[in-house]
């Protein structure tokens, strides 16, 4: 008997994490409330598709699995039997802002191990704004460059934004045989560290997947006003690379080298699609702007496709 | 010279390329000679076979050929691109 937790991609693909006790059931309906999905299901044995399965340290690990952890972070262990990873959770949780990582790590690698699959679904970090025609604008940039102060901005004048840290990011054919992005929101983990929100309150609908209609490398202006600016095609693909990679860092570790270079090559593939559609460009963010003439100057440059 | 397994190399459009490492995240943009280097170093080349390559693929080398490609030996290394 198992339980499990599942959610869809845009392109209707389902992603599953397992648990195999109570307790790692109710890590589950946990990480089922933050994200606004359906809680776990019972289900006779694990689904073929299941590649993240979580269970309590106390009740031992799982016949067959190794017993050298592949992985470990404050109150997890990652085990690897295969192309299947086990998270021990530790007997106590571990204390404050620590504990988001048992409601985000498992996600995390089961994306991770989708896109290794199929290459179609990727984390991407970045905010995701939507524009007033409820389509998303997607910024993406360094770290601490501005993301969530601009998702602040858009609220601020009336706009919708969906996170400001990390999506998913999905490529699926749009009509007339070329493709689309959509992308649905994922949790701003940093918000129990930085505000020490606790992680059981936060809310991201990752049922909501929007269309995306533009894709923007997010940098500071150098002048007074903010602007549009097309960037260099090869630093385009650094950035974009950087924010496939960024909410890896950690959990690649569970993966061999040919694996982790074949994340790349994923990466790659998704950053291909992106300079089918979208233009590269940058927002150059000022305090100062109005993001809605931002986004009719955005217009001007229109997209590829 | 040993090329770091993770370091993905993926060539652009005009033969310039882009190094990607995912340990670090970090990119590191290459011009069309880093690019032909690189691919000597995934041939196992080493120094002195380098230039050799360079020096038949640009009918010569100036002056300064072997400083700037130890310049740029240095920088791989120091990236973390490259090891002893």
């Amino acid at each position: 008997m198992v339980f499990e937790l599942s959610f869809t991609t845009a392109d209707g693909s389902v992603i599953r994490i397992g648990a195999l006790d109570e307790r790692a059931r109710g890590v589950l309906e946990t990480t089922a409330r933050i994200h606004e999905i359906p809680p776990p299901e019972e289900l006779p044995e694990r689904s073929e598709s299941c590649r993240v399965i979580l269970f309590s340290e106390r009740n031992g690990l799982p016949p067959g699995v190794p017993a050298k952890p592949v992985l470990t972070i404050s109150g997890l262990e990652i085990y690897r039997s295969g192309n299947l990873f086990y998270y021990g959770l530790s007997e106590l949780p571990p204390p404050t802002w620590e504990e988001s990582f048992r409601y985000r790590l498992p996600l995390l690698n089961a994306m991770m191990a989708a896109t290794l699959e199929d290459g179609k679904s990727i984390l991407f970090h970045g905010c995701l704004l939507l524009n007033d025609a409820g389509e998303g604008i997607v910024l993406t940039g360094e770290s601490e460059v501005g993301k969530s102060t601009t998702f602040r901005r858009w609220i601020a004048a009336g706009g919708t934004g969906l996170c400001d840290d990390l999506m998913i990011l999905t490529v699926l054919p749009s009509a007339g045989g070329g493709c689309r992005f959509c992308a649905q929101p994922l949790p701003t983990w940093s918000r129990c560290l930085r505000e020490g929100v606790p992680a059981e309150v936060l809310r991201y609908p990752l049922g909501k997947a929007v269309n995306v209609r533009h894709i923007l490398w997010l940098t500071r202006s150098a002048t007074d006003r903010e602007e549009i600016l097309p960037v260099p095609v090869q630093k385009w693909h650094g950035q974009l690379l950087a924010a496939c990679n960024q909410h890896l860092l950690f959990s690649q570790y569970a993966l061999s080298v040919e694996e982790r270079r074949n994340l790349v090559m994923a990466y790659w593939k998704i950053v291909d699609e992106i300079d089918r559609i979208y233009r590269p460009l940058a927002l150059a963010a000022h305090l100062k702007g109005d993001l809605r003439e931002t986004w009719k100057q955005l217009e001007s440059y229109g997209r590829k496709e | 010279m040993k090329i770091n397994p993770l370091a993905i190399y993926r060539e652009e459009f005009d033969k310039s390329a882009i190094l990607f490492r995912p340990d670090t995240g970090e990119s590191f943009m290459l011009n069309r000679s880093a690019s032909f280097i690189w691919k000597q170093l995934e041939k196992g080349s080493g120094r002195e076979e380098i230039l050799a390559a360079l020096a038949e693929a640009c009918g010569g080398l100036p002056p300064t050929a072997e400083r700037d490609l130890d310049t740029f030996l240095a920088r791989l290394k120091e990236k973390g691109y490259l090891a002893e």
